[in-house]
């Protein structure tokens, strides 16, 4: 018998090493990094996997997190810079404000460092247990976690996850520009643009979606020439129009100059500039452009590579979305997917109620998402937020409405802060005056429209909102004004 | 639409109302799933117009970053061909300059009039 043991030990030490859980979520995002404590929190033995190394996904390492601290400080920058600070009082003397753009970079990674260790922390915190490295499936309750080269921290032998439940939240990718080579330092995706040398002189943009405005405006605002290329006759595809033509006409204020209705025919790296070959839709007139740096944002797509999810038969949709159902369920009752890699819009947010939910359905058998209350804010400046319905559709779906407007030049707190540029506005049901819509364009857009989401959560009316005291003096009022227009009529304009 | 006077007459009955503590839990079954919300043509698992994963990445171009070398860099790993010059990026030493334009008038080349042009252009004759 002892030969026996000696030798079923020794097959024990070259056999894969093993862990059991009650559930692995695949993705350390929003998605996949919410859920795990939240899981964590339920009382399931939780693991989490990713490939990256850092916690947080896209949006804190190369996303939402580091753009943000790069508009934040330009604008600042600007502020000092740009002209604005004499009208203020302060005095800034040609030469005395300088930016270190190395400084400006670090700043940014700093946050990020910070941000993704503190996700580490709330694992450790929580009890979730972190592997870094490559999931896949080996079966819907069996992953394969191997180790990542050059990922500091990562598993250094593959291990095999045995598990009840498995939670995709793999994410996304960039959706690269056909014929276009990205090399991410004359050539860059929204993730080389975040790490940039050095401010490119000419800045040429392809997509007016929010990714690229953002970005254009912290470059103009540090002194790029930014030329944004669009197809779409209109910038803003899922905004308001009137939102978008105003949005348009501030950032053209600023300098950002728009191309729009013209096809991007071609892009190459030519040492250390970028040639763009461009057509007008409507005439057909082609150009070449020239710039220092072209920042390719046209979008990002569900990224599935790696997880092996043909293994267990699961299966996409013609945007390479994994199907699921609205438990979120795939054709695996314990295997489910949240965030980016499936339906609905792409944002971190969306994905951290869905990975609340998902978990919540694996517990209780409940959980639910709001589609039709997702906000989405654009970090430019002035910020643009919005939620529910916009009045094209509310034409199309043949709702009659009301609308109120408010300007931030009648809100005594934007006045005070010299940020006047802009408005809220709200459509309400014509018979009933709920709420069906909020859209604002103006300082602190972002933050007030949480306002907006928390009445259309309770399916407030514009006259609830309206009797609601907002302190003054606060941007708030500029939004129980709105409201007050919509039904009534505004005291202060 | 009714007068403003008139609407604020009456007693204000707040819509949103108070309705109790925990949100109760209803329990769904796996049976009871219906389409995602946000799903396009009505999708869902094991339906028609679902695609397999691996056969729709063959089809997807793969987002690829191909840097390009630095210039020194590039240089510094070309192999020096015997008697043919290489380039070397540097600094300007002292008492250079990158461009002849740059040198003393006197070291500069005179540029032709227009009288030596047509000289030269009529074969060396002249008026």
């Amino acid at each position: 018998m002892q030969w026996l043991k000696r030798g079923l030990l020794q097959a024990r030490q070259y056999a894969t090493r093993s862990a059991k859980h009650d559930l692995v979520v695949i993705g350390a995002g929003p998605a996949g990094y919410v859920a795990a404590i939240k899981a964590a929190q339920l009382g399931y033995n939780t693991a989490c996997i990713d490939k990256r190394g850092p916690a947080g996904g896209t949006c804190l390492n190369v996303g939402c997190i580091p753009s943000k601290s790069l508009l934040n400080n330009s604008q600042l920058y600007h502020q000092m810079v740009g002209g604005d600070a004499a009208t203020r009082g302060i005095v800034v003397t040609k030469g005395a404000v300088k930016l270190d753009f190395g400084k400006f970079m670090a700043a940014k990674e700093k946050v990020v460092k910070q941000l993704t260790g503190g996700v580490e922390m709330l694992f450790k915190k929580n009890g979730v247990t972190y592997y870094k490295g490559e999931g896949s499936f080996e079966s819907p309750t069996q992953i394969r976690v191997k180790p990542v080269e050059g990922v500091k921290g990562a598993v250094e032998e593959e291990l095999l996850l045995d598990t009840e439940k498995v939670l995709i939240a793999t994410g996304s990718e960039v959706t690269p520009f056909p014929g276009i080579t990205i090399d991410e330092q004359r050539i860059v995706s929204s993730t080389g643009v975040l790490s940039l040398q050095e401010v490119p002189k000419r800045l040429t943009i392809i997509g007016a979606g929010i990714i690229g405005l953002e970005m254009g405006s912290v470059y103009n605002r540090l002194g790029s020439e930014v030329t944004v290329l669009e197809y779409q006759p209109s910038i803003g595809a899922s905004m308001d129009d009137e939102v978008a033509s105003t949005t348009q006409k501030l950032l053209k204020k600023q300098g950002i100059k728009f191309k729009l209705a013209t096809k991007v025919l071609s892009a190459a790296r030519d040492g250390e500039v970028v040639n763009i070959e461009v057509e007008d839709t409507a005439s057909g007139k082609k150009e070449s452009l020239q710039a220092d740096v072209l920042l390719v944002a046209v979008g990002r797509r569900p990224y599935v590579q790696g997880l092996n999810a043909e293994k267990i038969g699961l299966e996409v949709d013609t945007k390479g979305r994994l199907v699921i159902d609205d438990q979120f369920n795939t054709k695996h009752e314990n295997v489910k997917v949240v965030g980016d890699v499936t339906f609905g819009p792409m944002l971190a947010h969306k994905a951290e109620e869905e990975g609340i939910a998902a978990v919540e359905l694996f517990k209780t058998g409940q959980g639910h998402v709001n589609y039709n209350n997702i906000p989405s804010v654009m970090y430019s400046h002035p910020e643009v937020a919005w939620v529910g319905k916009t009045e094209k559709q509310l034409k199309e779906d043949g709702i009659s409405y009301k609308v109120g407007k408010f300007p931030f030049v009648a809100n005594s707190r934007a006045k005070c802060n010299q940020d006047t540029e802009g408005f809220v506005k709200i459509l309400i049901d014509a018979d009933t005056e709920r709420i069906l819509g909020a859209h604002i364009i103006g300082p602190n857009a972002g933050e007030m429209i949480a306002e907006a989401g928390l009445a259309l959560e309770y399916g407030a009316s514009a006259e609830d909102v309206s009797r609601v005291c907002h302190a003054h003096p606060t941007l708030s009022e500029a939004f129980k004004e709105a409201n007050m227009a919509a039904y009534s009529k505004p005291i202060n304009f | 639409m009714r007068p403003t006077v008139v609407k604020m007459a009456r007693v204000y009955a707040p819509k949103i109302k108070f309705v109790g503590t925990r949100h109760p839990v209803f329990p769904r079954l796996a049976s009871d799933a219906a389409v995602h919300p946000c799903a396009t043509s009505g999708v869902r698992p094991g339906s028609p117009g679902c695609i397999a994963v691996d056969a729709f990445l063959k089809k997807q171009t793969p987002f690829v970053v191909e840097k390009v070398q630095a210039h020194a860099q590039a240089q510094a790993q070309t192999k020096a061909i015997p008697g043919r010059y290489t380039y070397t990026d540097r600094p300007l030493g002292e008492n250079e300059v990158d461009s002849v334009f740059k040198l003393p008038a006197r070291f500069q080349y005179r540029t032709l009039d227009d009288a030596e042009i047509e000289a030269i252009n009529a074969g060396g004759a002249t008026h």
